[in-house]
């Protein structure tokens, strides 16, 4: 009987049949066995049977099994939640303006990777795995950009029940325009590897951060606040950020893509697809 | 006998303890300093360029210092072994225009070389196409760049022919658009097709949303309407999404029906487009 693991956090994994934990769309499947911790990440879930290390000749497209020698430490494990290891672009489904001197707090979930350590007191981690693949895009120019993830939202300006998931974090932003016109919030890049991750009751939280706009072509000040969401009280620090700054971050929020001129192909008018 | 023998002796100690001997002995122990010095010093200097710069700096500091320290080694051996500088860079001037008048082609190469490290058309680690061939950048030196092919075969290119000819360096910029060519029948619904290939983009993570992906119409084929798909990826990831693409686009056209046309020949006699009649015959018997 495979045993199920329940949330983010420390578990045990029993030897023999193993252990299944989900969040979302992702299920690990972890066992112990002489010595060894295996897991293999399942998202797709079509029942497929993962392959074992010395399988051959490999099945095409088959999960398979990670093998790790850890017979000196205790059969124990720590899944914690981390975000994306790149900036993510955020587009809002509807895009909204942002007024000469507003601020606004919009939420923004974001779909976390899954961090699987060693329950001891280095925490070494295993690997990291997505909850859910997002699609790579760039933002900046042609010739210098960055490379980001895609991530669609709806960019809710209140706390609602539906925005809840187990493999979602939400990531409260405060736009403030410092700029004498008006800013339209189409698409915006957030440095989320700076972004911790708190825990209030079943509830994922990022670090808030604080965007101030000095106009739709210079870059916007990003500052993660350090400290959990004042919605989140009594919020715990679940996992540190990838990499901490004591300085604010200057980059280029808004889409600078839609500014540059020339791009090598153009499409033809009303013939576009729906995006996803 | 013996008075020979003095002579000799005598004779050899004033060879050692004249100006010649201890000249060559200072010039032994100056290479034997000086040669593993310059190697430090140019290894450390790479070094020091390499934790601050690129790897195309690192070589190039790592070589500066050493021939540079080369140089110095030399005059000063030449020094000590007794031989005056002005004569020999005399005799050294005569004999550069006789080799560079032999030398052509190498001192063009070397002063392409310059011009290669000056303008940094590529570097060290970069992929480029020269000459029809593609391979990674292992060095630029002064008279060629070496390239280790996509077979891994080893290739030097002369300096010459690089600055004279034309190259591509296909992993400068971040992002690459991956060009597919496709042609679908021409009873198919251009629309439909159309959607279906920015799905396909749309749907495979290693495309960029942005820039969007695009599906161009180029023009009316002997066989087929002619579409120009053009998706963006990482550089990193362009092998990659150039083989997934290809294959989607087959195993979607192929469920959904859509015909990829290879070229038809019809064989006309008559009047307008009809068929050419053709009689199936039994062979003769017997």
């Amino acid at each position: 009987m495979t045993a199920e693991l329940k949330g983010w956090g420390e578990h045990e994994v029993p030897e023999g049949p193993g252990a299944v934990w989900e969040a979302g769309p992702l299920r690990l499947r972890l066992r112990r066995s002489a010595g060894e911790l295996h897991v293999v990440p399942d998202r797709a879930r079509v029942g497929r049977e993962p392959r074992g290390p010395f399988d051959w000749p490999p099945e095409a497209g088959a999960p398979v099994w990670s093998r790790w020698a850890v017979g000196g430490v205790p059969p124990r494990v720590a899944v914690l939640p981390v975000l994306p290891d790149r900036p993510l672009v955020v587009q809002p489904e509807h895009p909204f303006h942002l007024p000469p001197g507003e601020r606004a707090r919009v939420y923004v979930r974001v779909p976390v990777w899954a961090r699987l350590c060693l329950a001891a007191s280095t925490r070494p981690i295993l690997l990291e795995v997505p909850t859910v693949v997002l699609s790579n895009t760039s933002f900046g120019g042609y010739t210098e950009c960055v490379l980001c993830y895609w991530c669609p939202t709806t960019a809710r300006r209140t706390v609602e029940p539906e925005l809840w998931a187990p493999h979602l974090v939400v990531c409260p932003l405060d736009l403030t325009n410092l700029s004498p016109v008006v800013l339209p919030v189409a698409r915006l890049c957030l440095p989320v590897r700076h972004l911790g991750i708190y825990r209030q009751a079943d509830r994922l939280w990022a670090d808030p951060l604080d965007v101030r706009l000095p106009g739709a072509t210079d870059p916007a000040e990003i500052r993660p606040s350090g400290t959990p969401p004042r919605e989140a009280e009594g919020a715990t620090l679940l996992s540190p950020p990838r990499e901490t700054t004591q300085k604010g971050l200057t980059g280029w929020t808004f889409s600078a893509l839609q500014a540059l001129p020339g791009a090598a192909l153009q499409s033809l008018p009303g013939l576009g697809g729906v995006k996803r | 006998m013996l008075d020979y023998l003095l002579t000799q002796a005598h004779a050899l100690w004033a060879w050692l303890t004249g100006p010649t001997a201890t000249g060559v002995l200072r010039a032994l122990v100056t290479v034997a300093v000086g040669l593993p010095l310059v190697a430090l010093v140019a290894r450390r200097a790479g070094g020091w360029f390499r934790r601050r710069q690129s790897a195309q700096n690192a070589m190039l500091a790592e070589k500066a210092a050493y021939y540079g320290g080369l140089a110095v080694l030399t005059v000063m051996v030449v020094q000590e072994l007794g031989f005056s500088l002005t004569p020999l860079l005399g005799a050294a001037g005569v004999a550069g225009v006789a080799l560079g008048f032999a030398a052509q082609t190498s001192v063009s190469n070397l002063i392409s070389g310059l011009f290669l490290i000056a303008e940094k058309p590529f570097q060290v680690g970069d992929v480029v196409t020269m000459g029809g061939r593609t391979g990674t950048v292992l060095s630029i030196d002064l008279l060629s760049v070496k390239l280790r092919l996509l077979d891994n075969a080893y290739v030097r290119i002369p300096n010459e022919v690089i600055i004279k000819n034309e190259m591509a360096n296909v992993t400068r910029f971040p992002i690459r658009r991956v060009d597919l060519n496709i042609g679908v029948a021409y009873k198919e619904d251009i629309r439909r097709v159309r959607g279906l290939l920015l799905d396909m983009a749309w749907k495979h993570p290693l495309c960029l949303m942005e820039p969007e992906p695009q599906v161009n119409m180029v023009g009316f084929g002997d066989s087929s309407m002619d579409l120009l798909f053009a998706v963006w990826t990482a550089t990193p990831d362009y092998l990659g999404l150039r083989n997934a693409m290809l294959e989607e686009v087959k195993r979607r056209f192929d469920e959904e029906g859509i015909e990829i046309p290879y070229p038809h020949v019809s064989i006309c006699r008559g009047p307008g487009t009809e068929p050419f009649p053709v009689q199936v015959v039994s062979p003769p018997h017997g």
